[in-house]
C-alpha cells in the first residue's frame, strides 16, 4: 500500500464514525446510507492530495462529507417493500440494549430526515457546535446568513419533533 | 423531545460499526454528475451506431454522384458530433470541486452544468445546416413523377426545414431534461435555497 493511502487510511479511520452519522443524517436506508458512506469516503480520497492542512482536518473532512452528501441521490432502483426508515445497527457499540436510547435516536434521525438537504448541513453543524463564524466560513455564506437560516432549521426541527 | 436534548442524544450516538472503508468507486451512480457522464457516454455509444448505420445506407445509394454527398455530409456530421462529444466528456471530467465551500461547490457546480447545456444546444442547433442539405439532396437526386415547380421546391425546403427546426429543438429540449435537466434543477434548487 502506497505511504499516502495508509496515511489517509490512518486518518479517515479516525473519523469513520462521523462519516457514518453523516451518512445517517442524509438516508434513512441502510443501503443508501452505505454508498454515501462510501461515496463520501471515495471524494475525501480523491481530494486528499490537495489537502494542504491550513485548516484542521476534520473541518476538511466536514466539508467535503457534508458538499457530498448534499447532492447525493437516492437510488432510483430501490425495492419497494424496504421500509423508509431502517433504524436497525444505530447502536451497536453498547453491549447491553439500552431501549430509550434507541428510540431517541431513532425519533431524532427521523425528525432530521424530513428536513432538506442544505437544512441538514446546519442541525450537523450545530449539533457539533460549530459557531457561526466556522459555519459561514463552511458553507460560503455571511454569519448573518447563518443566523438565519441556523433559525429556520431548528424551527423546523423543533416543530417536526413536537409534532411526532 | 427538545431541541436542547437533541445534542445529547447525537452525542450519545457512539457508532463503532460503520461499512468497511473503501477508497474505489463503485458501479454504484449516486451524484448527479456521475448520472449525467453514464448518460453522455450511453448517448455517444447510440449515436455512434446511428453513423454506423446511416454509413451502411450511404453504401447501397446510387448513383454515385448521391452516394458521395450524402457520405461527405454524414461524415461532417460526425466530425462535428464528435467535436462536441468531446467537449462534453472533457467538461464532465473537470467539474465537481468537493473542496470548495458549500455554497461555492454548488454554484460552481451550477455553472458547469449550464456551460455543457450550451453546449448541448449548440451541437443540437449545429444540425440545422446538414437538415438543409440533406433536403437538397433528396430535392435534386430523388426521381419525381412531375418536374417539381420552383413553388413547389421553395415550399417543401422552407416548410422541411421548419418543421425541422421545430422537431429538433423539441427532441433536444426534452432529451435533454429527461437525462440531464432534472439534475441540473435539483442542483439549482439547493443553490436557491442556500442563497434565499
Amino acid at each position: 500500500m502506497a505511504p499516502l493511502e495508509q496515511e489517509f487510511l490512518n486518518k479517515i479511520t479516525k473519523h469513520k464514525g462521523i462519516i457514518f452519522k453523516i451518512s445517517k443524517m442524509y438516508m434513512s436506508e441502510k443501503e443508501d446510507r452505505d454508498d454515501l458512506f462510501q461515496e463520501i469516503t471515495y471524494q475525501l480520497w480523491k481530494a486528499y492530495p490537495s489537502f494542504r492542512g491550513h485548516s484542521e482536518f476534520s473541518t476538511w473532512l466536514y466539508r467535503i462529507a457534508l458538499n457530498t452528501a448534499i447532492i447525493f441521490l437516492k437510488s432510483e432502483k430501490r425495492r419497494s417493500f424496504i421500509t423508509n426508515n431502517d433504524f436497525s445497527n444505530y447502536i451497536i457499540a453498547q453491549e447491553e440494549y439500552d431501549y430509550h436510547k434507541e428510540e431517541r435516536l431513532a425519533k431524532m434521525y427521523k425528525a432530521i430526515h424530513q428536513l432538506n438537504p442544505i437544512d441538514k448541513a446546519f442541525i450537523f453543524y450545530y449539533l457539533e457546535d460549530f459557531s457561526g463564524k466556522e459555519i459561514a466560513e463552511q458553507m460560503g455564506i455571511s454569519e448573518g446568513n447563518v443566523r438565519v437560516k441556523m433559525n429556520r432549521a431548528k424551527n423546523k426541527l423543533k416543530d417536526i419533533l413536537g409534532s411526532n | 423531545m427538545n431541541i436542547d436534548e437533541l445534542k445529547n442524544t447525537w452525542n450519545d450516538d457512539i457508532t463503532e460499526e460503520t461499512p468497511e472503508i473503501s477508497i474505489e468507486q463503485r458501479n454504484k451512480i449516486n451524484l448527479p454528475l456521475e448520472k449525467m457522464r453514464k448518460n453522455m457516454r450511453q448517448e455517444f455509444w447510440w449515436i455512434i451506431g446511428i453513423f454506423i448505420f446511416a454509413f451502411m445506407v450511404c453504401s447501397v445509394c446510387r448513383p454515385f454522384k448521391l452516394q458521395l454527398y450524402i457520405t461527405v455530409l454524414i461524415a461532417s456530421m460526425l466530425i462535428v458530433t464528435v467535436f462536441f462529444f468531446s467537449k462534453f466528456f472533457k467538461l464532465y471530467n473537470e467539474i465537481s470541486n468537493t473542496e470548495l465551500k458549500t455554497y461555492d461547490a454548488l454554484k460552481d457546480l451550477v455553472t458547469q452544468f449550464n456551460l455543457n447545456k450550451q453546449y448541448y444546444l449548440s451541437y443540437y442547433i449545429s444540425f440545422a445546416p446538414f437538415l438543409v442539405c440533406e433536403i437538397l439532396i433528396v430535392l435534386e437526386f430523388i426521381p419525381w413523377p412531375k418536374p417539381l415547380s420552383e413553388t413547389k421546391i421553395a415550399v417543401i425546403l422552407i416548410g422541411s426545414v421548419i418543421i425541422g427546426l421545430f422537431v429538433l429543438f423539441l427532441s433536444g429540449r426534452l432529451w435533454f431534461h429527461r437525462y440531464y435537466g432534472r439534475h441540473i434543477q435539483r442542483i439549482e434548487g439547493l443553490l436557491n435555497e442556500l442563497k434565499k
